[in-house]
């Protein structure tokens, strides 16, 4: 114990030991080459932590920091042996020296220690290469995942789809790249309001329903819905989604699959106007089928009858009696012959004629012609026939003067008996948005999927009035007027086929007619066909 | 319904017994004719009105409340109001309900029977080609108990034909 408190005491004690230089024999050379090599060796262990202590500085993400500051405090401990070494050829530090050596040992085992603890690791580290290897590797995935990408939004915008993520917890949605393209969204994260006011009003109320209630009973979504684009668009979209919950059952979010669907909903609208279309067709079909037989039976069988009264030897009848059943016979041959012939004329503009061609036609012109083959009908009705200018339209000029030609005769026809027919002809350009229930006609429109009817509202139509002082009839059988066979009135001779076949004229032209009535006041009939069929489909008889 | 000469209800003896009205509604004038002129074969004094189609005839009945027809004959296929239509009508009126509806047309299909019976008409007659044959149906329909034709006969009896 006292040789250590001896020890620590005189820890620069020289006194005990003579200096090196006199310890021994040593030659100036010997002497000199030692103290050199000493004093290099120290400079060179202080030079290097110094280094390795700048190094570590500089790389704040090095690993092992604890392991170079040992191996510097190990090199600098080192050095100061040597220096040591070198001093005590005058000065025989050696207390000193020793403890310096001791210090030099423990930090050398301390990093011995830690080295050897390390190993496992610093062998696992990886070499340059293999760290280039590696990020070669990463590039590659890296390219791949962005054919990948690249590949899902082409696919996305083939398909006019795209995905979606709502976390309702967060109120927002993200939109894929082609789902903002769809909605025209301008950027992936919307709130979830702002997603509602995308979505058509007629529709918001039920989006906002089906989406908060499949959260609420955590069911998957699945509805349709209209969206308004920025361009004034109104897209149908099919909306799906599947509930993400976490593991304590809560929800996460939801993810979905949102595709643009509106030329599918087109076509099947489409499809249901035509099945439709064709229904009705069936039905009128049906019906003239029924009332055709009917009707074209009846003068037979009244021809049948004429001649069993005659061919009765118990029938006492005159020759008078004879002539007038002979006419009644000759009569009814003449009638069934005028239905045959409006049948077909009937069946050809409903059938063989639907590939008729368009053209640009004058309605003046049509009228005047028209006019002038009737002269002498109208002239021997006394009708008086007012036309005032009327306008140029795309249409069949054909089947416009067989139109005008019947209406004119409809007109004189049910003339009343105590007045001359006075007919009028006129007609005004109107917008479709003047089109009071445009049904049909805007079925055939081609731009119908349009905000407030940009396009419809601006399409040219022509609306033609012909008014007559006739005797008119009780407004509940205005649509049975139009139907083939249908007479209002047994007092009148007709086959009850000229309306039926106006009215498929006008359908030809992609067009309606109306008629307002009331017994004893007159008949106005309103035709309204459009200026232009470039913007209609094909009509429903040409289906 | 079994031909009965003594009974007091047959239509024949009714119609010689006291003024006796039927209306026919039919638009053709022609079947107008044979029907008058075969009835009034056997009948001479029979009053026989016309409507002229469906709304003429409830027209007809609408403006005279006291002097109702005691028989209907009605033509299907008419313009403005066809027959199932009038037929219809009749029968939701209270004061009509009671006058026996004689459907009277130049078809006789299943499905037009059938409505016909529902709609309530008391029978249903083919009109014939030969008029031979429209006299012998007008005869057999005179023949009939107008009680029986009242309370409607079976479904079985309800197309009369000449067989």
């Amino acid at each position: 114990m006292q040789q250590v408190i001896d020890f620590f005491g005189g820890l620069f004690d020289t006194s005990l030991w003579p200096p090196r230089w006199h310890c021994g024999r040593w030659s100036e050379f010997h002497g000199w080459l030692y103290i050199i090599s000493d004093l290099l060796i120290f400079s060179a262990y202080f030079a290097m932590p110094v280094i390795i202590v700048r190094y570590i500085a500089s790389r704040t993400h090095a690993r092992f920091h604890k392991v170079y500051f040992l191996f510097a405090a190990f090199i600098l401990a080192c050095g100061f042996t040597h220096l040591l070494d070198a001093i005590t050829f005058w000065y025989p530090v050696y207390r000193f020296n020793a403890l310096v050596r001791f210090i030099t040992g423990v930090i050398s085992w301390t990093t011995v220690y830690y080295l050897i603890k390390l190993l496992p690791v610093a062998f696992s580290l990886k070499t340059a290469e293999e760290l280039e290897a590696e990020v070669e590797q990463r590039k590659r995935a890296e390219e791949d995942l962005h054919v990948k990408v690249r590949l899902l939004n082409e696919a996305q915008e083939i398909a006019k789809m795209g995905h979606w993520e709502l976390v309702p917890d967060a109120n927002s949605f993200m939109f894929s790249d082609n789902l903002v393209k769809i909605y025209g969204a301008g950027q992936p994260y919307i709130s979830f309001a702002q997603f509602l006011e995308h979505v058509h009003s007629e529709d918001r109320n039920n989006a906002d329903t089906a989406i908060k209630q499949a959260i609420a009973d955590k069911r998957s979504i699945d509805f349709y819905h209209r969206i308004n684009t920025p361009e004034g668009l109104v897209k149908t979209m099919h909306t799906r989604g599947e509930i993400v919950t976490g593991k304590d059952g809560g929800i996460l979010k939801i993810i979905g699959t949102a595709q643009d669907v509106t030329e599918q909903k087109q076509i099947e609208q489409e499809l249901l106007i035509k099945s439709s279309a064709l229904e009705s067709k069936n039905d009128e079909l049906q019906k003239f089928a029924y009332v055709a037989s009917h009707d074209l039976q009846e003068p037979l069988r009244k021809i049948r009858t004429f001649i069993s009264r005659m061919q009765n030897p118990a029938e006492d009848y005159s020759p008078e009696k004879a002539h007038q059943y002979m006419e009644k016979i000759i009569g009814a041959a003449a009638r069934m012959q005028k239905l045959i012939e409006d049948v077909l004329s009937f069946s050809r503009i409903s059938s063989a004629d639907s590939l008729f061609l368009f053209a640009r036609t004058d309605l003046s012109v049509v009228v005047a012609s028209v006019l002038t083959d009737m002269e002498v009908f109208i002239e021997n009705s006394k009708a008086v026939i007012h036309v005032s200018q009327l306008p140029v339209i795309e249409a069949n000029d054909t089947q416009m003067g067989q139109l005008f030609q019947n209406m004119i005769a409809n007109s004189i026809k049910f003339k009343k008996d105590d007045a001359d027919p006075v007919i009028s002809i006129s007609a005004r350009v109107i917008g479709g948005f003047d089109i009071a229930a445009p049904g049909h006609i805007k079925a055939r429109y081609k731009f119908t999927g349009w905000k407030e009817n940009k396009f419809w509202d601006r399409e040219q139509f022509v609306s033609i009035r012909i008014t007559d002082n006739g005797i008119g009839f009780d407004p509940q059988f205005a649509d049975r007027i139009f139907e083939a066979f249908q007479r209002l009135s047994g007092m009148y001779e007709g086959t009850g086929i000229g309306l039926a076949i106006c009215k498929k004229i006008v359908e030809n032209h992609n067009g309606m007619i109306t008629v307002e009535s009331k017994p004893g006041e007159g008949t106005s009939f309103t035709i309204t066909l459009p200026v232009s069929q470039a913007n209609f489909d094909q009509n429903i008889n040409s289906l | 319904m079994q031909d009965s000469n003594e009974n007091k209800y047959q239509l024949s003896q009714i119609a010689e017994s006291r003024q006796f009205n039927i209306i026919l509604a039919d638009d053709d004038d022609d079947d107008f004719d044979f029907f008058k002129e075969a009835m009034q074969s056997f009948i001479p004094a029979l009053a026989i009105s016309r409507a002229y189609d469906g709304a003429n005839l409830i027209k007809i009945l609408e403006q005279s409340p006291g002097s109702l027809p005691d028989l209907i004959f009605l033509d299907l296929n008419m313009p403005c109001r066809n027959g199932f239509e009038s037929l219809s009508v009749i029968r939701k009126n209270e004061k009509w309900l009671n006058i026996p509806v004689i459907i009277y047309s130049t078809s006789a299909f299943p499905d037009q029977i059938d409505t016909t019976y529902k709609l309530g008409a008391n029978l249903y007659i083919q009109k014939p080609d030969d008029y031979n044959e429209i006299k012998q149906i007008v005869k057999k329909i005179l023949s009939l108990n107008l009680h029986d034709l009242i309370c409607r006969p079976e479904k079985e009896d309800y197309f009369l034909t000449l067989k």
